[in-house]
Parts: structure tokens; sequence; C-alpha cells
């Protein structure tokens, strides 16, 4: 719940309410673009699509008749678009560390969209040391195992703003660093919060997102947990690290954020409104470096 | 110019009216009496010299007349008979009356005197009500409210059903000053809005003022509630009380000692929750079954008073109210409760016919809880504010052109934001968060009404406030000034001036007022709101198709300042970094506000209109700004606002009330449009984003109801028989929105869903289209009211 205060007291009046459907006049929708893209070490891509009418349930249309294009200084790379995707690419960019790139989407009728972001460094990894922490069984087909991640960075390199780290099994429950103010946790039950200063570690729900600020924390260790059947096991698992801005938290955040919403109470909070870097338009342009390390399970 | 010249030239022209001529004073307390009760803006006056005065919140009067003439001195108060006294002062003297209630008007509300009060008075925008009043017109389920009743007067709308929030001329939710026996109530409501605190049996009187506020108020920027509770029947012991449907209240009163101490005790509780227990009892061990939440309210005030003497009055009085609701079944227990107590000790002293002093200390609390226990966890989130409150305030006639009010007062005010607390049972999981903080309001006063003229009268003065916390130091000084010109005897033009700080102020990211909105002071980041407001207007007392008729009309321009919001997506919840999701900007609110009263004859009642626009904008704060500071209309922009109410007496027997409001919609926040994402990574939720354009520009649609009421007095032919009985009693019948007009709450937008299958043949849910919804709260009510008096 985002609110619990506030979802307690409209539930309670809600209790009294009846609902009815209504019509009025509203102004009509002026379309825009709303765009999702992303940039990385190997390339970018763009997904752009044309907003609706609230009230319309169709498909979003898709956009493939935009001219898309990353600039850097006086570099110019063109993004066109692949078909079989639905999305505008490149992988002829590739992108440097420190270095500013703008975005530029044109299209007759939705004016100029732009956005301008800064390739962040990659996370430096020296060791990475996984154990298994604990396990129950579930009932006679599953169980739930809990392992002990411990990531320890290098020092000697720049560090990004934040980074963010998943794993390609799900959801991690808590996270213990040795610096509790650098981390940025976003949960169902809190989300966009920062964790208490006495409490470590951070517990957080499955599916969370926690993000690290860098250069302050140079050993982290988090307890993942993976519910496996009689048939399954892991013998790898592929840990992400993601450098990447603060921008992109809010972004992120603010999706869960809406998510989480209750209709019901909806109407009385301001909109949550899904953070956007584009201007001119909807959306986001993520930039980030990504690792990947393959380790062997216990 | 020189100082010494300055105080020379400041002392002679204030003395100038007394070596004319020589005067003495007459002074004194006017009471009701019947039982004792001190009668506040009670008027004197004397012909012979165009002098008057009224009482004041305390009931004292002090007036300078001629020495060695002849002299009629009349004593006048709504609902009680004119009262006359023959004087010719040779020394000042003290005269207290007792007025007795008009045997012919005692059912009727006149008003006579009293608009020619409110034509000579600098006094402008202002609103009263008498208890008279609130108790002939609807009332929501039985329950009688005045604080319901004064919104019914222009320019005060509400914030519509369910909600508490009162938003005077333009102003937000937290911007009234709502007193209680001079002690701050935090939050005048139950039920989320659907009754106030105030217990109609135990109020005197209640003024409010949307603009022209006189420097002895401070602290708010557009309103104060000022409301006065009885002091209990100093002649005889005496109560009222009510049986309703969902909450009975009784009031007793009385002497301790005749003439010189009083008591009262009123009190009021829902009992709702009696039977819905009762019921959840019945229903134990009956599979599946869901107990009902429990829910109830109570409040209670009490007051004593002593007669210290001639020259002294002591008062002590607390009030002490609470909303309570739970929910408990085998695995869960829940608790919401919030309300106010406050408790206020007061002193009045007469140091001599000239000069009177009020000393007050007193304390208010105002907090809410919300607790939850679930099997092996447990949360706990609570917020309260705190005050301690010191304040003098004299009261001086100096000549008789001018009468001076000066004042002091110190608040020290403790707050505690968003406190949580939440963990497992076994210690493995444990976060809490809050923050505390506490502050001190300091503010110092002068005031001058000065007769500049038989037709121009002019109040003028300065209020000095400040605020401390933490070190941050913020200070304002605030000029008000108010002006009446007497055209005719019937006719006046009015015009004011204000300057308002707020230094606490009120955090909610809703549009609504509720209990769990948190009250926050201002910081080295957040300064304190400001306010100036100009109204002209004018009144007129005049015959309408034979009938004497009662005109105000008044224009406003309120500028506002520092005002604070929410960066769009703010996080208010357990954020122990609270300040840097406000943003802040400026606004503006103007309008007009014209109102017809008719007070005499079998139907009485008013008609008002208000016209309104308000605009807030230029937001800016430490995470960015909204709509890049461009201007935007609140929720409550109300364009217009009608009311038209009407107590008509049938007969000895019958009366009858009704009440029709009509206000424009609220407005609202509804996305315009929705896109979509593609999966984004690491998320596993819907891709489906709504997208809004700019805030509040769909407006809701027009709120309107009509309530109605049917008071049977009993017990009649009794009374013609014995004249002394004292047991009165009488059925009240109400209905609320007796047309049944579904108000909209809120409107949200609906997805519809039927059943469709995907590629792989599996049964989903395929949405169909999105249907706009309103959600509506009070359908027809009616009740019915067992009232009775002895």
């Amino acid at each position: 719940m985002k609110n619990i205060s506030l979802f307690v007291v409209c539930s309670i009046l809600l209790i009294f309410s009846c609902r009815e459907p209504i019509d009025f006049p509203r102004p009509a929708h002026q379309p825009e673009l709303a765009v999702l893209a992303q940039m990385d070490q190997e390339g970018a891509s763009v997904f752009l699509t044309e907003t609706l009418d609230s009230r319309d349930n169709s498909q979003s249309p898709l956009v493939a008749d935009a001219a898309v294009r990353i600039l850097n200084g006086s570099n110019e790379y063109p993004l066109p678009y692949d078909t079989g995707v639905a999305q505008y690419q490149s992988f002829d960019l590739i992108p440097e560390s420190g270095k500013s790139y703008d975005l530029i989407i044109e299209k007759e009728g939705f004016g100029t969209l732009k956005s301008s972001v800064v390739m962040p460094p990659p996370v430096a990894i020296e060791n990475i040391e996984i154990e298994l922490f604990d396990s129950i069984f579930l009932d006679t087909s599953r169980s739930r195992l809990s392992y002990l991640f411990s990531l320890e960075l290098d020092d000697e390199f720049a560090a990004p703003d934040f980074y963010e780290i998943t794993t390609n099994f799900g959801g991690f429950t808590s996270i213990e660093i040795n610096d509790t103010t650098s981390v940025l946790a976003s949960t169902r039950l809190f989300p966009n919060i920062l964790p208490a200063k006495d409490s470590n570690p951070i517990e957080l729900e499955k599916n969370s997102i926690f993000f690290v600020e860098g250069g302050k924390s140079s050993f982290i260790e988090f307890i993942a947990e993976f519910d496996f059947g009689k048939e399954e096991y892991a013998e790898k698992v592929s840990i992400t690290l993601k450098s990447t801005t603060l921008d992109r938290f809010n972004f992120r955040s603010s999706q869960i954020a809406q998510q989480n919403a209750d209709d019901d109470i909806e109407f009385i909070l301001n909109p949550i409104l899904i953070q956007s870097n584009i201007e001119n338009g909807h959306g986001f342009f993520e930039v980030a470096h990504i690792v990947t390390i393959d380790k062997d399970m216990p | 110019m020189h100082p010494t010249r300055l105080i020379l030239f400041l002392w002679m022209f204030f003395s100038i009216n007394s070596f004319a001529q020589e005067k003495f004073t007459l002074s004194g307390v006017i009471t009701d009496g019947e039982s004792g009760e001190t009668l506040i803006g009670a008027t004197v006056y004397v012909a012979e010299v165009a002098a008057g005065t009224t009482t004041n919140e305390y009931g004292f009067y002090s007036i300078s007349l001629p020495a060695n003439q002849p002299l009629k001195v009349e004593f006048s108060y709504i609902g009680f008979q004119n009262s006359e006294r023959d004087i010719t002062l040779t020394a000042d003297q003290k005269l207290d009356i007792g007025m007795g209630e008009g045997i012919e008007l005692a059912e009727v509300v006149v008003k006579a005197n009293s608009y020619q009060e409110q034509l000579r008075s600098t006094e402008m925008s202002v609103e009263g009500i008498t208890t008279k009043e609130v108790k002939t017109l609807p009332s929501v389920l039985g329950e009688t409210d005045i604080l319901k009743v004064i919104q019914l007067k222009p320019g005060i709308p509400s914030g519509g059903e369910g909600t508490t929030g009162l938003y005077v001329r333009g102003g937000g939710q937290d911007q009234n000053l709502i007193v209680l026996d001079e002690a701050i109530v935090y939050n005048p409501n139950h039920l989320f809005g659907f009754f106030s605190t105030f217990n109609t049996d135990a109020v005197k009187d209640l003024k409010l003022y949307k603009g022209g506020f006189p420097p002895q108020y401070g602290g708010r920027l557009s309103s104060v509630i000022d409301v006065k509770l009885k002091e209990g029947n100093n002649k005889r012991f005496s109560g009222a009380g009510g049986l309703g449907i969902i909450s009975s209240r009784l009031t007793l009163e009385g002497p301790i000692e005749k003439d010189k101490s009083s008591f009262i005790v009123s009190g009021r509780r829902t009992y709702f929750d009696l039977i819905t227990r009762q019921v959840n009892k019945a229903n134990e061990g009956v599979e599946d079954n869901q107990p009902i939440p429990d829910y109830y309210f109570y409040d209670l005030n009490t007051k004593i008073n002593f007669k210290l003497g001639e020259k002294d009055h002591l008062y002590l009085s607390g009030y002490f109210g609470r909303d309570q609701f739970g929910f408990n079944n085998e695995t869960f227990n829940f608790g919401f409760n919030w309300g106010n107590v406050t408790s206020t000790a007061r002193w009045n002293h007469q140091f001599n016919p000239k000069l009177f002093s009020n000393t007050t200390v007193t304390f208010s609390d105002y907090r809410y809880k919300i607790s939850n226990e679930i099997v092996g966890f447990s949360f706990a989130l609570d917020s309260k504010i705190r005050d301690v409150n010191l304040k003098t305030d004299f009261y001086q006639n100096l000549n008789s052109k001018n009468t001076l009010r000066y004042g002091a007062s110190v608040t020290y005010h403790e707050f505690t934001v968003g406190r949580l607390k939440a963990g497992s049972d076994d210690g493995e999981i444990s976060f809490s968060g809050g923050n505390e903080f506490d502050g001190v309001e300091y503010g110092l006063y002068i005031s001058d009404d000065w007769e500049a003229s038989p037709r121009l009268k002019v109040n003028g003065g300065l209020r000095l406030s400040g605020f401390s916390n933490d070190g941050t130091f913020y200070y304002g000084l605030e000029p008000r000034v108010a002006a009446n010109y007497k055209v005719t005897n019937s006719f006046s033009l009015k015009g004011s001036y204000a300057r308002m700080n707020q230094y606490v102020h009120l955090v909610s990211n809703s549009g609504l007022s509720l209990p769990t909105d948190v009250w926050y002071p201002s910081t080295k980041l957040v300064e304190p709101q400001i306010s100036d407001q100009v109204a002209v207007g004018g009144s007129a007392l005049f015959k309408l198709f034979g009938t004497e008729v009662f005109l105000t009309n008044e224009y406003f321009y309120k500028l506002l300042d520092k005002q604070i919001d929410f960066i769009d997506g703010a996080e208010l919840f357990a954020n122990d970094e609270l300040e840097q999701e406000f943003v802040f900007g400026d606004g503006y609110a103007y309008g007009g506000e014209i109102s017809l009263e008719k007070r005499t004859g079998d139907l009485t009642g008013w008609i008002g209109y208000t016209y309104s626009k308000i605009r807030r904008g230029n937001f800016f704060g430490p995470k960015g700004d909204v709509m890049e500071g461009r201007y935007f209309a609140p929720r409550y922009d109300r364009r217009h606002d009608i009311s038209i109410v009407g107590m008509y007496k049938i007969n000895e027997r019958f009366r009858a009330g009704a009440t029709w409001v009509y206000g424009s919609g609220d407005l609202s926040w509804l996305p315009s449009g929705r896109f979509t994402f593609q999966d984004v990574p690491g998320a596993e939720f819907q891709a489906v984003v709504p997208s809004y354009g700019d805030r509040n520009t769909f407006r809701l649609p027009a709120f309107h109801r009509l309530d109605l009421n049917l008071i049977i007095k009993l017990g009649l032919k009794k009374k013609r028989k014995n004249p002394n009985r004292r047991w009165e009693s009488d059925l009240t019948l109400s209905v609320i929105n007796a047309y049944d007009r579904r108000n909209a709450f809120f409107i949200f937008l609906d997805v519809d869903f039927a059943e469709g299958t995907d590629n792989d043949g599996n049964l989903i849910e395929l949405p169909t289209g999105v249907t706009a919804k309103q959600v509506s709260l009070f359908p027809i009510l009616p009740a019915l009211t067992y009232n009775f008096k002895f």
C-alpha cells in the first residue's frame, strides 16, 4: 500500500458510497509521443508510440515513420526502424563513459522530442561469492532456498552515480552493506524511501528494486531466495550490475508507485506521474553500462 | 518628528474630546437574566448623544458619556427584550444588566438593533449564527451542527460531502484558525466531516471572520472561527438533550453557588457500535462470517466559572473528543482513532471602569493513530500537534471616540510527524521513521477603534508576529485597517485591509481534508505563508415587498505568498525527508459575495451567492517544479456558490426549515490520454500508463442538495395548563438530500473487461472499453430526533 492512512480513510468512506457511470464533457485529447529508449555499451534502441484518449481502449499505435538519431558532439548516429522488432535501433553506436549523448526524435505534427544523458562508467567487480544461507520445505514438491551473495567492488576504478543489481531468478529479501545511507530501495510497501539509519539489513519484498550509490560502499551482501520444484535446480546464476542514474531510479519507482496506486484512492491524491526525461513528450531515455556475471551455484 | 513632540501631539489628539466636555464612564457586564450567561456583542446605545458600543467577548462594555445630563441607555440583544435605563452620571458608574427573554420574540429571531450595530461597526466580512437558528435548520441524521450551518453563509464553501475542509475566499483548508474558548482546535470534525466537534447545546456563540481580521487574531491566512462555550446557568439547575437514530446528547448545567459560580457538562456519543457488537457476537462461529467494523465518536465539553469578587472572574473549561474505528477478527486487529483535547484557564480582571483584561492559558492536542496487528507482524503510525499558549488582552475605553485593544501571546508547539513503527514479533524485521519538531510562535498587537466623525469609524491596528524553530527565526508586521462610512441610517460603506502570516502548515497530498493530514512547522526551508486581503462592500437595510430585509454585498481580492504544495508524485508516507517533497509558490483569489437576510415575521432566512476565482502557481522546490511554474486552479476553485435558507413558523406547534445549496463542481485531475511502454526491464506490471496534462482541468458536475426538516413541539397543552412547567420537548424530522441527488464525490476511469482467449486458447480477461464513473456518498437520509430541555 502506498499510503496506508489514506487507504484506510477512503476505504471507510467508500463503505457508504455508491458508483454509477457518468458522462461529462471533457476537452479533446491531443496526441503526443511516448518513448522508451535504452542505450548501453552495445547499442541503442527506441520504442515509440502515440498516446490515445484515455477512454480509447485500442492498442497504442506504433510510430514507424519518425526520424530518430543520437548525437554526440559532431557525431550523428541515425536509428533506422526495424519492423521485425518494431523499434528504432543502432548497433553502430558504442557509447563511451563520461560522454554526453542527445536523443532527438522528430515527427511531423509532434514537434521535436529531446533527451540528454551522460554515459556512466561500468561497475567494477573484484570478486563475487555465493553460499547457501537457508532452506525451507514449502511442501512435498517445492523448496525455498536462500543464498547469500557477497560482492566486493574494485575501488581503483571510477564508480557510477548509482548501480542497480538484478539476478535472473527474481526477487531479493534483504541487503546488508557497509554504508546504509547509500541505498535507494523501492518496494511495494515503501516506494521511493531511504532506509532508516538503524535498519541494516534492509528488508525487501520480492521484485523490489534497489540501487546502490556508487563510490560509497566497497562491499555488499544480499540475500536472494528462489523457489524450486523437485526437478528444478539452478546450476548457474546471472548477476547483472547496471550502472545508471538517479533519474532512472525515480522513473522506476514512479512506475512501481503508479502500479500500486489503488483506483479507489487515486482520485484524492495528485495522480502519480511517471518520471520522464523527455522534453516535449512522455517516457524515458535510459543509458547504462551493463555487466553480467555468471556464477556457479554452490 | 521629534519623539517628544510626537508623544505630545498624540496625547493632545486623544484627549481633545475629553477636554471639550466632562465625561464619565458607564461600564458593566450584560448577561442573560435567566441563566446568568454573558452576552457577546450586546448593543449599548444612547440616542441623545448618538453614542454606542457593544459588549466584548466576555460580556463587558464600557462607554464614555457626558456628565450631569439625563440619558436613556438602551441595551439590546438578539432574541431578548430591549432593556432601558435612565441615568445621570455624576461619577464613573457600574451597571450590570440581566436581559429578559422577549415573550413574543422568543421563537422569532429579531435582528433590528443588531442591524443598526452592523451598519455602525467597522467589522466587515464577518458571519455569526445563533444556536436558535441552528436548531431550526435541517441537520444530518438529527445532529444539529453549528459549523455546518455557518457554511451556508456566502464566502464559506465546504470541501463537500464526506470531507472536513473549509475553503474561505480562496484559502486552503489549513488557513482557518478555529478556536474553542481560545484554545486551537486542529481538526473540528467527526466522521470525516459528517459532523463537527461542536455540540450545539454547549455553544454560546460562533463568529467567523472571512477578512478584515481584528489584530488580536493571527496565525492563519483565510479565516478565524471563534467559538465560545456557555458558562453554565448560575441561577438554577437545567439541562437539555436529544435522542437520535445514531447518537444522543445530554447537557447539564447549574449553579455551584447561585449568581457566583456555575458549571456546565455537555456530552455526546454515537451508539452504532453497540448495535454492531451485538450483531458480531451473535454471528460468532458462523462460517465465513466477516465481523462488521466498529465505529463511534464521543465528545465532552466541561466548564466551571467562579466570580471572585466584583472585579475578577475565573473560568476553567475543557474539551475531549475522539473518533474510534476498529476491525477485528482472528488474524487481524486494526484500529484507527483521532481526536482533540483542549483546555482553557481564563481570568478576567476589571482594573477600573475603563480598563478590562483577559489572561488565558490554553492547552491543545490533536493526534491520530493507525495501528494494525496481524499474525506475527505489527504496525503503528501516528502524528500529533500539541500547543501550550499564554495570552493576555487589554480592552481600554480611552475616551468617547477611541477604544484601544492591545495584548500579547506566546505559543509553544510540539509536532510529531509521521511516526512509524513496524516490525515482526520476533524482531527480525523492524522499521521506524518520523520526525519531531518544536517551535514557538509569538504575537503582539495594538488597535484603536476610532470614531473619526458621526459617520466615519476606523479601526486601525498592527500585529507583530514571529516564529522560532531550531535556530530559525521569522517575524512579520501585519497591518490591519477597517473603515465604515455610514451614508444614511440604513446604508453604510465599508473597506478593509489585512496582512496575515501563518507559521504552521497542513501537509496533505489529497484534495480533501482528512484526519490523517499532518501539521508541519515553518523551518529553514519552509517559510511562513503570507496573505494580503483587501475587501470593500456595503450594507443596507430596506423594505422589500413590505418586509424589512438586510443586504450585504462585498468584494475581495487576496494575494497569497509562500504557498506550499507538493511535487508531482510526492511521497508523504513515512518520509523522513518530507521537506524535499514540498514546492513553494504563490496565488491569488478574488470574488464577490451578496446576501439578503429576512429576520422578522414567520418566514425568516437568507439567500447568499458567492462568485470566486482562485489561481496558484509559480511552484518550485528542491525536487523540481509543478507545471513549469505555470498557474493553475486548485481543486476547490468553485466558481459559483448559492445557498437558500428558510425557517417558517407554521403555528405554535410546527416549525419547518429548509436549505438548498448549489455549487459549481470541484476540479479534478483526470488523465487525458494513455500510452504503452514496451516491457520495461525488471518490471513485472502492465505497460499501459495514463498520461496527465495540466492539473485540475476537469470540472465535476455541479453539486446541489435540498434538506428539509419539521419540528413538532410536544406537551403544549400541559404547558398551557401549567405555565411554570419546565420540561419542554419536540420531535424533529429531518430529510437530508430530499430529492436524492447523487453528487459526485470523485470521478475515475474504470476499465470494462470481457472474457476472451489468448493465442494459446487460455481464458483471459480482455479490456473492452473505458467508462467514466462517479462515486457519491449521500443518498436520501431521513432522521428522527427527540429533543428536550428543562
